[in-house]
């Protein structure tokens, strides 16, 4: 980065900050978006922590790619080989992406016509749509990180920094990887238990799902961290 | 008699939300198949191999591929599950996001300069490959978001 930190910088710095606080006063309030299968369980639970460290991680990304893109900056062949650097730019793409999918998926919600869209999650605001539901909008951060990595070490282009910055970016692009990770896993055990209720085709598990089954979700429900101890105390936490 | 999914009127939504379920096994199965054409000799050095996108988006899927599968046996660690066919529609189906992987490569390809397409067919297919995994992917996050998935 090498440069004076301007008035410019202090001001994107307290626009992302405002809005940061925001996100976290909005999910003080409400409680995480989760998504819920016949049953809720310590594995859907774990979305519960990630909707608190997605806004975090993602604020802290746009931050330093904004510090790395800024006028005077290095050429992009250098930059891009800072695997701190590329892992805030793709976070920071995806956040794009994410915003021009939200925007067309409002847009197309709003059609005078019947798309048969009965699981669409249902909040008042957009505002809340995408705020309690950032685990969901940018649960493939860690998995682009991932394949921009990949690519990195592949081609023998991993030339990491030792700056602050650079380090910050490869924690950031790290949380990323490890969030997605723990979210692939725990998804996994959520169909395996849904499974198994399947099999012993009690008819219990399905009636709650309207015929769905253990791996298709069946709702959203707002929870917050002070649901997880008490879940923790049962095997299965009946809806 | 229940007829299961077949039971049921399908509107054009329908068959939109349905379309990544059916182009998928083909694209996985062809850029796997290119991966492995790709590989055998002669073939050009590693260090070229890895700047072709067409090669990298082969390359990213089959990874892909087996990071799922072994998520899926260490998240489901059940031996009696891997042979049940849930199991294997479940790999197919987790493949879908892949496109995100080569969209995070091919931009760091392409941003960076390292983007060195190869004027063979090889390559053009694992290009068209990449590019159909990264529509896929796109199309089911639309859809996630307006409840279809």
């Amino acid at each position: 980065m090498g440069r004076k930190f301007q008035l410019v910088d202090l001001m994107v710095l307290v626009l992302l900050f405002a809005g940061l606080f925001t996100w976290y006063r909005i999910l003080a309030q409400h409680g995480v978006g989760v998504r819920l299968y016949a049953f809720v369980r310590l594995g859907s639970l774990i979305w519960v922590p990630l909707g608190y460290h997605c806004p975090a991680l993602l604020v802290g990304s746009l931050t330093l790619t904004w510090f790395w893109l800024r006028p005077p900056r290095a050429c992009w062949r250098k930059l891009i080989v800072q695997p701190g650097f590329s892992a805030c730019f793709l976070v920071s793409v995806w956040f794009l992406v994410r915003v021009v999918l939200f925007v067309a998926s409002e847009g197309l919600g709003r059609l005078p016509i019947d798309h048969g869209f009965d699981a669409r999650i249902h909040f008042s605001t957009w505002q809340h749509r995408w705020l309690l539901t950032s685990a969901y909008l940018f649960e493939a951060c860690g998995l682009i990180v991932l394949g921009g990595w990949s690519l990195l070490g592949m081609a023998g282009l991993w030339r990491p920094l030792a700056t602050v910055a650079d380090r910050l970016g490869r924690m950031i692009g790290a949380a990323w990887i490890l969030g997605w990770w723990v979210l692939l896993v725990s998804d996994y055990q959520e169909k395996e238990w849904g499974h198994a209720h399947d099999a012993k085709a009690d008819g219990s598990c399905r009636s709650v799902c309207a015929g769905s089954g253990g791996d298709r979700w069946c709702g959203l429900a707002l929870l917050d961290l002070s649901c997880l101890p008490q879940a923790a105390g049962h095997e299965s936490w009946r809806l | 008699m229940n007829r299961g999914v077949y039971d049921r009127t399908w509107t054009l939504p329908d068959l939109i939300a349905r379309y990544p379920l059916a182009v998928m096994p083909w694209v996985l199965t062809l850029s796997v198949a290119i991966l492995v054409l790709r590989l055998r000799a002669p073939r050009p050095r590693w260090r070229r191999l890895v700047r072709q996108p067409g090669f990298v988006a082969c390359g990213m899927v089959t990874a892909w591929l087996i990071i799922m599968l072994v998520s899926g046996l260490v998240g489901a660690p059940d031996a009696r599950r891997w042979i049940q066919p849930g199991f294997g529609l479940d790999l197919v189906g987790s493949t879908s996001v892949a496109g995100v992987l080569i969209l995070g490569a091919w931009t760091l390809l392409y941003v960076g300069g390292f983007w060195r397409p190869e004027k063979s067919r090889l390559d053009r297919a694992g290009r068209i490959l990449g590019a159909s995994w990264i529509a896929l992917v796109l199309v089911l996050y639309l859809l996630r978001d307006l409840g279809r998935q």
